[in-house]
């Protein structure tokens, strides 16, 4: 195989996948095979911050969305936007539908106190320090401790000498008001 | 499942059909008249039907929303390409379409003395016609958006939108030549509110059925 820096993937992929197309079953395993990179170096750009088997998830998403509707590329346009353009609405859609996942339960119940363990999907999906700069002091402060670091809501609120109730409000409104930040720069 | 395993099971279905954006634009227009058709068929077609379309102004009411219906359809189409959701070029189309339905309304209110602007306006008839209008437009609509949902759009509400303002130019476009409001200030306002009615319907629609 050629040099990385020299490779022409339009120039590989497009004669690939139009054989494909046509019913050639070796062809499409290596266009998929060459497209599995392109996605999979996406996926680490844009939620690389995800666990490991999450991120090989969504990539599998990406390329079964890909394969569903391969039909619509035209063989007369570039097939590298066309790749590009599914997998970026298929990121979008799966992170949208995680974020609507990550929160149905908090808003739909405020009682039910956050584990240590289920860290809230904005904050896994992204830097999330660079997030937490984004609230104020105290907010993300609490954010931090319960979410990240897995402290009780009691010692943080002894900490804060704020009542463990209060701290329960706080970390739900913080965690909305993520969620909203991380929806702006969605879009 | 291991990524490879999936490529293995994936490439094993390679052959595909290409899209064929033409083919279903001639469906779409075919679903467009024929709900028109059948309207038509039932409610029948206006009285000196030639010589309306003939003048400048009455004719207006059949051309635009043709014209309209046809640069939708064509954007709609072109929307079904994944990468293509930035080429929707309806605005240029629209905002002309605009602009004659104001020049038409303007000169409606030049032409006639002022007791006749609103001489129309009346629930029975602006029920008639946007009520028609909505009740050919929803099963046109429906069955159209079974024929974009064979793309790919990456922009489902923008799809929907289109294809909502397509369908309901489509069947304004019919529905013209059964209506007698010949009054401009009438039919520019009432047509113009029965398409952006069905392409905000559209939108919504569009953006939960055609999604995938």
């Amino acid at each position: 195989m050629m040099d990385e820096d020299v490779r022409d993937l339009e120039g590989e992929l497009a004669p690939l996948l139009c054989a494909a197309l046509k019913g050639d079953q070796r062809a499409y395993a290596l266009f998929l095979k060459e497209t599995t990179c392109i996605l999979r170096s996406m996926v680490a750009l844009r939620i690389g911050s995800l666990p490991q088997d999450s991120q090989e998830d969504i990539l599998q998403e990406m390329l079964m969305a890909l394969h569903a509707k391969r039909n619509t590329w035209d063989m007369n346009t570039p097939v590298l936007a066309w790749i590009r353009a599914i997998a970026r609405y298929k990121l979008i859609d799966i992170q949208r539908r995680r974020r609507l996942l990550a929160y149905v339960p908090l808003d739909a119940d405020l009682k039910a106190e956050p584990g240590a363990g289920d860290v809230p999907a904005v904050l896994a999906a992204r830097d999330s320090e660079s997030l937490l700069a984004r609230l104020d002091p105290r907010s993300a402060r609490i954010v931090r401790a319960v979410s990240l670091e897995g402290d009780s809501m009691a010692e943080v609120g002894h900490r804060l000498s704020m009542s463990e109730g209060a701290i329960r409000v706080a970390l739900h409104r913080a965690i909305k008001r993520l969620a909203a930040i991380a929806r702006k720069d969605d879009i | 499942m291991k990524t490879e395993d999936l490529i293995a099971d994936l490439s094993r279905d390679a052959a595909a059909t290409p899209l064929r954006p033409l083919r279903i634009g001639a469906a779409l227009s075919g679903v467009i008249i024929l709900c028109a058709a059948a309207f038509l068929a039932v409610a029948g077609i206006r009285d000196g039907l030639g010589a309306a379309l003939s003048d400048p102004v009455i004719g207006s009411k059949t051309f635009l929303p043709f014209v309209l219906c046809v640069a939708a359809v064509a954007s709609a189409l072109r929307l079904m390409r994944p990468e293509r959701n930035g080429q929707f070029r309806i605005f240029v189309p629209a905002l002309v379409g605009l602009a004659a339905g104001v020049v038409l309304v303007a000169g409606g209110f030049v032409a006639q003395p002022r007791e006749l602007w609103f001489a129309e306006l009346n629930p029975v008839s602006v029920t008639q016609c946007l009520g028609f209008i909505l009740l050919i437009s929803v099963p046109a609509l429906a069955l159209s958006f079974r024929l974009l949902a064979q793309g790919a759009t990456t922009a489902p509400m923008r799809s929907g939108a289109v294809l909502g303002c397509a369908v309901s130019a489509g069947v304004t476009t019919g529905y013209s030549l059964y209506c007698v409001q010949d009054n401009p200030v009438f039919f520019v306002i009432w047509y113009g509110m029965a398409i952006l009615i069905m392409t905000a319907i559209g939108a919504l629609a569009g953006s939960r059925f055609l999604r995938w």
